[in-house]
């Protein structure tokens, strides 16, 4: 049906001299949006990079992400959503490129050189320019390949790098193989906390939001405003937002990397950090810290964004947005660096210097400074996407498109084909292809060559010879040899499934697998197959429907579970948090999903037998028959659990609890320590010491069955009987330096057992009145003798009592006892580890321990959030008997929520 | 100086021209679909974003690995620095 009458021709005008402005997506129609808690997780793993058949000690990059999400309704026409993400990184990164010739990953490591005058002789002997003596040499250690980025590259006359031994000799032609020089960061964890408020207007909707993103070298705050307006009897949406960001980075530059990065090398050595680059930058400073030099950087990030949504017909709608970003600060990444040949005209003994015999023509000085990008970025990009139903099969066809272009000279496009087919009632799958092209940033290159000396000697008849750096004026303003900013191509095949399993609630699986290539980029000329990498990743969601705000009971057979949840709060005050295994799910068919997070913290003294140790204890006695050189200062573990209970009989209530752990560790020099430092293995981790140590990752999985053995009124007896898989990793190593393996992490910061465990439980529970009560005793036996890295946690024992008291109809408080007893740890780390504090001895790990927890519960029964249960514990430690030297511990927050499906 | 630096491609401004010009036949060929005829495109599967919160996560990972998705940048989210 045409468009006839003329209110709806001048409506179509207007949407067309709209459609010349920039648009967001919104959806033409919404989809009755009820409240919602959802829980993701996500895995990327990327595959090794081409080091021309050396092989990496550093593990590939993988990323570990968790989300939850909720959606809730403030009012009839209020509506907002809160989301916390967690992603973890670690792995292996490029620092800067090079020729293979500059041997930038080499097998033996540990040259302690200086830039600016001194040599090192034959012998590995330093020369300081000043006295002229040798200082000791230092032993070269062989660990596999290590980022080395001061080296020296010969050229011919066209200035191509030629094929060298690692001896600088030349023994080739050309070297046409360029090569990133990897090196490997300690694990980051960053965390980010959104909320969105909306409001629904007649024919319209307004939101706010903001939130902050964190890690530990940068922090962001962000902020946005946009509104949609529907028209054309709402065919068509039309939407405008607009958002703002400031973010700041504190970057701790890499011990490894520092000393061989001209412009942190220059501030810690020799102090020059004003004139080598803080004068000349504005939206960064280098600073030298207490542990390392710094970077701090700041920007500021504008955002505009327009769009607009036609329904076509019945089947079809295409949606069409433009956004620009005005982005002004510090973009450049504090730990890349581009690799620069420094010719020095007086320094050629080559062609270049007028000897024949010579097989090159240039004997160039390599050296790596720190990545220079503009300060302005300004970007557009043109989304469009077309969906199209099929009516054949039910299915919706997805195509997108999206051109991007930014004052970088960076353009980029970006194709995506889904098609989502529903199966059945319940399941739908979605095969999906992504290709995305980019050309390179205009001042991306892998590396450069300048005709200058790295340094002048000026003899000067007052100060006496004096250096001055190279002339940046020669080199371009901005470059960046960051694979990210070259030209390359990724294609992505993907898939996902989704189960619907009660209406509004479902589990969505879905793996993708990326390959990145230069030969992958539209049009031919990406970079060399040394940027190559494939990926692939994986993610599980669930997503649960809380109901809606109105409660209509006559639109469904069952009772829906805000109706569920208030007579099981009439009838049934749950546990406190903290306790886990307390109930069975009433009813066959039930279902329960439920989150936890128990957050412990752990700091003051080191406790032996119930009293604090000295420094000097320590040393001598903690890691006995060795000298313990670091103590930790405090430790902080956070589990996440998801709980999903279903109960197949009503005697009968299976489990399964999938939990995500992360742990962060300070440490400190004990006072008179034997050693502080030096180039050994000992000695490295000693100075590893002082970084915060981090691990997170998934931890292990449980399955549990609670039967049920007798139920008289309110009083029930329920055992369960569990079993733990050791889906966590135990092998998490710290960081190497310098090429040195310092092995394992101590036995605390693994994420899980490592071992199968059985874990048997008995629960009674009580309830009288506004009174109830309950006792569990429970334990954990490990299955096997040792894990895949050597040892085994000890068993454990718990028994746990708590009274509660309902405050109203929402409220309750709860006080508790524990007690719990573990043995300690048996056998040990079967592979390299590094022993310098008293954490890395399994003997002190275990003990007998004493808590006592306060709690508040609030079952709501009204509102969106009806059915849904909130709980708070404080678990205060009351007696503390370790096997061992042990951090005291300081106490455990738990939160809990759940909510009957 | 000289650095061995890979030639950039220009960009065509015709390209611009090119999408709003199709978007604006595009219009053209729309049709009324009344209220109760919206049935199919109320369809899960017919929604935008079908699954906002992996993609989210997604996205995240891919800011990082790619120099242009950061067109949301101003909407939050790490440095990416990796």
């Amino acid at each position: 049906m045409a468009v006839t009458n003329s209110k709806e021709v001048s409506l179509a005008s207007l949407t067309m001299a709209a459609m010349a402005l920039p648009g967001l997506m919104m959806q033409p129609v919404c989809a009755d949006e009820s409240d919602t808690v959802s829980f993701v997780y996500e895995h990327y793993q990327e595959g090794e990079r081409d080091l021309a058949g050396m092989s990496s000690k550093f593990q590939p990059i993988q990323v570990d992400s968790i989300l939850g999400n909720i959606n809730f309704t403030v009012a009839d026409d209020l509506k907002g959503t809160l989301t916390v993400t967690q992603d973890t990184w670690s792995g292996a990164t490029p620092v800067a490129t090079a020729p293979s010739s500059a041997h930038g990953n080499r097998l033996t490591s540990v040259h302690n050189h200086v830039m600016t005058g001194a040599s090192i002789d034959d012998s590995g002997h330093i020369h300081d320019p000043e006295d002229g003596e040798a200082t000791n040499p230092i032993s070269d250690v062989v660990t596999g390949a290590s980022p080395y980025l001061y080296s020296s590259l010969k050229l011919d006359a066209e200035r191509r790098p030629l094929v060298t031994n690692s001896e600088g000799k030349v023994i080739g032609g050309v070297d046409t193989q360029l090569m990133h020089t990897l090196s490997s960061a300690s694990p980051e964890v960053r965390q980010q906390f959104d909320l969105n408020i909306s409001r629904e207007l007649k024919d319209a909707k307004v939101d706010v939001g903001g939130g902050f993103s964190q890690e530990h070298d940068f922090k962001s705050l962000f902020g946005h405003v946009s509104g949609s307006w529907d028209f054309n009897h709402k065919l068509t949406t039309l939407s405008a937002g607009l958002s703002y960001a400031h973010s700041n980075t504190f970057a701790l530059l890499d011990h490894d990397v520092v000393p061989h990065v001209y412009e942190p090398y220059m501030l810690t050595y020799e102090r020059r950090g004003d004139d080598i680059y803080n004068r000349t930058h504005s939206s960064s400073q280098l600073e030298l810290g207490e542990h390392a030099p710094t970077l701090k950087g700041s920007r500021d990030d504008w955002g505009l964004n327009l769009g607009a949504t036609q329904i076509l017909n019945q089947g079809a709608l295409l949606e069409t947005s433009l956004s620009f970003t005005h982005s002004f600060g510090y973009q450049a990444n504090p730990y890349k660096a581009v690799e620069v040949a420094f010719i020095d005209p007086l320094k050629q003994k080559g062609q270049a210097g007028g000897n024949a015999s010579a097989n090159y023509t240039y004997d160039a000085e390599l050296v790596a400074l720190m990545e220079q990008r503009p300060d302005l970025r300004n970007q557009g990009a043109l989304n469009l996407k077309y969906i199209q139903h099929i009516a054949a099969t039910d299915a919706a066809l997805h195509l997108g498109y999206r051109y991007f272009h930014d004052t970088w000279g960076i353009q980029s496009h970006t194709f995506d084909v889904e098609w989502i087919q529903p199966l059945g009632k319940t399941w739908t799958l979605s095969p999906r292809i992504r290709y995305y092209s980019q050309t390179q940033a205009n001042f991306y290159t892998p590396y450069l060559i300048t005709h200058q000396a790295l340094y002048n000697k000026v003899i000067d008849a007052e100060k006496g010879s004096t250096s001055t750096p190279f002339d940046r004026s020669l080199l371009p303003a901005h470059y960046s040899s960051d694979a990210r900013l070259s030209a390359f191509g990724t294609l992505s095949p993907s898939i996902a499934l989704t189960k619907v399993i009660a209406e509004g609630t479902n589990i969505e699986l879905s793996y993708e697998q990326m390959r990145h290539a230069g030969s992958l980029k539209l049009g031919g000329g990406g970079e060399g197959r040394y940027t190559d990498f494939d990926a692939y990743s994986f993610n599980i969601a669930l997503n649960v429907d809380l109901g809606d705000s109105h409660q209509d009971t006559s639109s469904s057979n069952h009772m829906d579970h805000s109706e569920h949840a208030h007579q099981e709060a009439h009838h049934t005050q749950a546990a406190p948090a903290g306790v886990q295994f307390d109930h069975l799910l009433e009813n066959s068919g039930d279902m329960m999903l439920g989150y936890r997070v128990m957050d412990s913290h752990l700091g003051g003294d080191i406790q032996y037998k119930g009293k604090p140790s000295s420094d000097h204890s320590l040393i001598n006695q903690a890691c006995y028959g060795h000298p313990c050189y670091v103590r930790p200062t405090k430790m902080d573990m956070r589990m996440h659990m998801l709980d999903i209970m279903y109960a197949p009989t009503d005697w009968l209530t299976l489990m399964l609890m999938p939990q995500f752990v992360d742990m962060t560790m300070d440490m400190r020099l004990l006072a008179e320590s034997p050693r502080t430092g030096g180039m050994d293995a000992i000695g490295m981790a000693i100075m590893h010491a002082e970084h915060t140590h981090t691990t997170s990752g998934l931890g292990d999985t449980e399955v549990h069955g609670l039967i049920n053995l007798f139920k008289f009124n309110h009083t029930k007896l329920h055992m369960g009987l569990g079993l733990s898989a050791p889906t966590a990793n135990v092998d998490a190593k710290m960081r190497p330096m310098m090429g040195n393996d310092l092995g394992f992490l101590e036995y605390g910061m693994q994420l899980g057992s490592g071992t199968w465990d059985f874990k048997p439980s008995l629960t009674v529970t009580g309830q009288y009145a506004s009174m109830a009560w309950g006792a569990q005793l429970s334990g954990t036996k490990r299955l096997e003798e040792q894990n895949a890295s050597g040892y085994a946690l000890g068993d454990i024992v718990q028994s746990t009592l708590w009274g509660s008291y309902a405050l109203n109809n929402t409220l309750s408080a709860s006080v508790r006892g524990l007690y719990s007893k573990q043995d300690a740890i048996k056998g040990a780390y079967n592979n390299i580890h590094v022993p310098i504090s008293a954490g890395d001895y399994p003997q002190n790990y275990g003990g007998r321990f004493v808590d006592a927890g306060l709690g508040l519960s609030a079952n709501i029964n009204t509102g969106s959030l009806a059915g849904t249960r909130w709980s708070l514990e404080w678990l205060q430690p009351v007696s503390d008997h370790p096997n061992g030297y042990q951090l005291e511990r300081k106490g455990t927050l738990v939160f809990s929520w759940g909510v009957h499906l | 100086m000289t650095s061995p630096q890979l030639a950039s491609a220009s960009y065509v401004l015709p390209w611009r021209l090119c999408f709003v010009l199709v978007l604006m036949l595009f219009m053209c060929s729309c049709t009324h679909v009344e209220p109760w005829q919206r049935g199919t495109l109320a369809k899960p599967q017919m929604s935008s974003n079908p699954r906002p919160l992996q993609n989210k996560l997604r996205s995240h990972v891919q800011n990082s690995r790619e120099a242009t998705s950061a067109g949301d940048v101003a909407a939050g989210g790490g440095c990416g620095c990796y």
